[in-house]
């Protein structure tokens, strides 16, 4: 066992719909090391947070491997991942759907507690500490202990979440969009605490996001989605200064650079993403793609290591 | 304006739970506030003529039952302001003693109503696929006989008795409350939170008992309480067609209904129980109106 | 004539359960005929009260305007009638809101919600107005044979381009976006973007662009106003902000957002959260958060000064200049 606490194997995730066979997630293999980040950037629709979920098994994977610390917990059975729980948590896109309305903060907290039987319910002086010993970590004042989620800006609401997934004492973290529902002034105080607690507490991140910039500085590897389909993965240097695949290179092309001084140098990308149903052979991407060749379409290009940690799925590449 | 509350409460760390907002919407609308305040009426008087009855049974012997001939059909005056029936007897006694018949029937038959089709409803909601279809086909069936109808079925099944008049008004009302449970429960199993809880190791009992149905809940009780409404119109109807509440016991539909023979004599023994009914549904529907209209989040401000 | 768009000293409050909501306080703000001017602020600053106080669709229950005039075509908005409102709706000034979802109505087919948008304000014959609805299609990149077809068969970027074309159908001298790309991926976003500068270049059209992105106010704006709390903080040209900004507000906003451009390790947020908006404090609002706080930032309100030319701050940093 080295010190890899997450390795994914050939992942896949079928939903079954009245129109056909949807493909979220489609034999994506990664690993993450402890302590480490992993950015997973993809477009509404690209199946990064069913990775994510699938990964937890909130949605049963349909085929592939899930290592935990060494273990498969791709078939474990119910009492075991219950265990399991107390090490991997989530955190979720939207703090406004993401808390029970009717639980005030210290019963969203305490919650956890309980169902894992930390404590029994009866232990109310004990489990208080520990509230407030979460809030203080997670920087929310203690005179907020009894209030309601609707009580609160999205900023305090997302640091509940966030100490409610901390107050097992997790060490792999599954951050769904943390910070996508928020303003940028609390975006950036939401991201500064998420780095402090990874420091104090060694934890690892899937942190799952639309936004490139966003998990720049973060991530120590970025793993990019489109269609289901792993198309590169590479350290954010090699992913910003060498991006290798045409769809990441247009996701990056398209964010809008804060100075009117870089003026946008646009990788023309036209069309939407397309359904995910039924979706036959060849490149997800191909139909959007600049450079795509008749085999793209018609054969799945095989993942590619361009360079030590710099994988790609393209046929420009093989 | 939600930021506004929220600020409110960084300053004054005021606790305000989302039932108590309710409350606070509740009391604003006064129709809704009349309602409510018609039923507690309601159910203080039954409750009276509950304890009158234990201290004292000769109240219900001579004045409820008793016959009186000689005041046979007498229109209102002062000493009987709602008059008196074909036996003589005062309407005002007998509508005050059938009070507790109509409400009380009424509640249980739908509380009975709730728990079938609430747990039936809250099952097919939170598991979908077949379960879903299996149980809402059932409810469907059921939901294709006019619910009088059913009522009369039941009783007639059944025979009449109290127990068996309770089951013959809620059976009917069950597949409604269902569909709103089931519709509810769906709308809040793929919340977020439901997730929260499910990625900490929760079982599907905890989180259907501590998680959806508490959220599931405000349709649910908006519902019921309008049904009550119903319920006491279906019991006057069984009463009237003679297979409800039996004679001599006042229950308004009965008194209805032994009304309609003198109706060309003596209006007042078929209007004035008649009233009573209109308005105590009418003050359980504009009691449930505000109740929705309170719960719902989108009427915030 | 000229279409300026001039908003003087508006003042608005929204009346709520939990009191007065000053949602725009003596806001001024100048869109000259065919510029494009950013409004930059976050949720609950009042950009969509200012928004919707231009458009007058401010709920009338709750909303009062307490001062200010908006002058188009020398004409107050704010006390022009109804109908003489709904003429320059749409014609003159029109509107694009967020959520593309909800904005189109789902039982009337893409073209027959162009074609009313035509027909409520000319009088066109039947062909004339397919001829439009065809070529406003095009223009914004739909095949004009997808007209007949409703909103549910397009996608999230193909129907904010539909929404666009009602918008811009009857060629409006400004044209309002709120937030237009917010709810879309940045690949569509680029892409509705591009079509929104390419159409407004052709017609000629000025734009408020509403929304929360630096980034893209950098990309698509010439002008920018900074709102925080209800008023404009910052006031200035995209250039000379991004080479120069003042207001702390803005500094901070600009550095708690991560750029893909530039390598950090550590976002500096900005601390503490917007202020009540029921609260009208003495002195600077954004003073709580200010890392450069004095004395007299919470004892009066700074005024809009110029610190260079068409450069406005709120700040009483820049006084002595």
């Amino acid at each position: 066992m080295s010190n890899t606490i997450l390795k994914v194997k050939n992942l896949t995730k079928n939903f079954y719909t009245a129109s056909g066979v949807l493909s979220a997630v489609s034999n994506i293999s990664f690993e993450i090391k402890t302590g480490e980040t992993l950015g997973v950037v993809g477009e509404s629709g690209c199946g990064k947070s069913t990775l994510g979920r699938a990964i937890l098994r909130l949605h049963e994977p349909t085929s592939g491997e899930i290592y935990f610390d060494g273990t498969n917990i791709t078939k474990l059975p119910p009492a075991e991942m219950k265990q399991l729980r107390n090490k991997m948590q989530i955190i979720f896109q939207d703090p406004y759907e993401s808390l029970n309305p009717r639980m005030s903060v210290s019963q969203a907290i305490a919650a956890p507690l309980l169902i894992q039987k930390r404590y029994k319910s009866s232990q109310k002086h004990e489990i208080n500490q520990k509230v407030l010993e979460m809030m203080d970590l997670v920087g929310l004042a203690r005179r907020l202990v009894n209030s309601y989620p609707h009580e609160l800006d999205g900023g305090r609401r997302q640091r509940i979440g966030i100490a409610r997934a901390l107050v097992l004492n997790p060490k792999f973290i599954v951050c769904d969009e943390p910070v996508s529902a928020l303003d940028v002034s609390i975006q950036a105080q939401i991201l500064n605490l998420m780095q402090d607690l990874q420091e104090q507490f060694g934890l690892t991140y899937m942190f799952i996001t639309h936004d490139l910039s966003v998990v720049k500085h973060l991530s120590n590897k970025i793993l990019v989605m489109y269609l289901g389909q792993m198309v590169e993965l590479g350290t954010p240097s090699q992913i910003f200064e060498n991006p290798l695949h045409p769809y990441t290179q247009a996701l990056l092309s398209a964010i809008p650079v804060p100075d009117p001084n870089i003026p946008m140098k646009r990788v023309a990308l036209t069309g939407e993403i397309t359904s995910p149903i039924n979706i036959g052979e060849g490149c997800r991407f191909a139909k959007r793609c600049l450079y795509a060749k008749e085999e793209c379409s018609n054969v799945s290009p095989e993942i590619k290591k361009i360079e030590p940690g710099h994988l790609v799925m393209c046929h420009l590449f093989s | 304006m939600s930021k506004a509350i929220e600020n409110k409460a960084n300053g004054q760390n005021k606790a305000r739970s989302a039932w108590s907002e309710i409350i606070r919407r509740f009391k604003k609308s006064k129709p809704a506030l009349f309602g409510l305040m018609f039923i507690l009426f309601l159910v203080l008087v039954s409750l009276v003529t509950i304890v009158l009855d234990i201290s004292n049974p000769e109240i219900y012997n001579n004045y409820v039952i008793k016959q009186n001939l000689r005041n046979k059909l007498d229109p209102p005056s002062w000493q009987h302001p709602f008059g008196c029936d074909e036996f003589g007897r005062d309407i005002l006694f007998r509508v005050i003693w059938g009070t507790r018949y109509s409400l009380f029937i009424g509640l249980i038959s739908i509380m009975i109503a709730l728990f079938l089709g609430g747990t039936f409803g809250a099952i097919a909601g939170y598991y979908g696929k077949h379960v879903d279809n299996i149980i809402m086909r059932i409810m469907d069936v059921f939901l294709a006989i006019p619910s009088m109808v059913m009522a009369v079925a039941v009783v007639a099944a059944l025979g009449t008795s109290t127990s068996n008049l309770l089951l013959a008004i809620a059976i009917p009302q069950a597949p409604r409350l269902a569909r709103i449970v089931r519709a509810s429960v769906m709308t809040v199993k793929d919340k977020e939170y439901i997730e929260a809880t499910r990625a900490l190791g929760a079982s599907n009992a905890t989180i259907i008992v501590k998680y959806v149905l508490p959220n599931a809940m405000a349709p649910i009780i908006v519902q019921a309480s309008l049904s009550v409404g119903t319920a006491i119109l279906n019991i006057a109807g069984l009463s009237f067609l003679g297979i409800g509440v039996q004679p001599p016991t006042p229950e308004w539909g009965s008194i209805l209904s032994s009304a309609r023979t003198y109706m060309r004599d003596a209006w007042h023994i078929s209007v004035i129980p008649g009233l009573v009914i209109m308005i105590t549904v009418l003050s359980l529907n504009l009691a449930g109106d505000g109740l929705r209209d309170a719960m719902d989040p989108k009427l915030k401000n | 004539m000229n279409s300026d768009l001039i908003i003087k000293n508006l003042s608005v409050n929204y009346q709520t359960d939990d009191g007065l909501v000053y949602a725009l306080d003596q806001v001024d703000l100048l869109i000259k005929e065919g510029s494009s001017h950013g409004l930059v602020g976050e949720t609950g600053a009042g950009k969509t009260t200012l928004a919707k106080s231009v458009m007058r669709l401010l709920p009338e229950r709750t909303a009062r305007v307490i001062s200010g005039e908006v002058y188009y075509q020398g004409k107050d908005l704010l006390k022009e009638d109804m109908a003489a409102i709904r003429n320059i709706r749409g014609e003159q000034i029109a509107m694009v809101f967020q959520d593309p979802m909800t904005s189109l109505n789902p039982v009337l087919t893409v073209g027959e919600q162009i074609a009313e948008a035509i027909e409520v304000h000319g009088e066109l014959s039947k062909s004339e107005v397919q001829q439009k609805v065809g070529e406003i299609l095009e223009m914004v990149g739909i095949p004009a044979d997808r007209a007949e077809e409703y909103p549910h068969q397009f996608s999230g970027g193909m129907k904010q381009r539909v929404v666009i074309a009602i918008a811009l159908v009857c060629n409006p001298k400004v044209l309002i976006a709120d937030e237009p790309t917010t709810a879309l991926d940045v690949t569509i976003q680029a892409q509705v973007l591009e079509t929104i500068k390419e159409l407004r270049q052709k017609l000629n059209t000025s734009m408020l662009l509403i929304t929360h992105d630096l980034g893209v106010v950098a990309q698509n704006c010439e002008h920018v106003s900074v709102m925080y709390a209800g008023e404009i903080v910052e006031s200035a040209s995209v250039k000379e902000i991004f080479s120069g900004m003042k207001h702390p507000y803005t500094k901070g906003l600009f550095n708690s957002i991560p750029k893909i451009n530039v390598n950090v390790t550590r976002l500096i947020p900005i601390s503490g959260l917007m202020p009540d908006p029921t609260q009208k404090p003495q002195g600077c609002k954004f003073a709580d958060r200010c890392p450069q706080m004095m004395a007299i930032c919470l004892k009066s309100k700074p005024e809009l000064k110029e610190v260079s030319p068409e450069h406005h701050v709120r700040c009483y940093l820049y006084d002595s200049i």
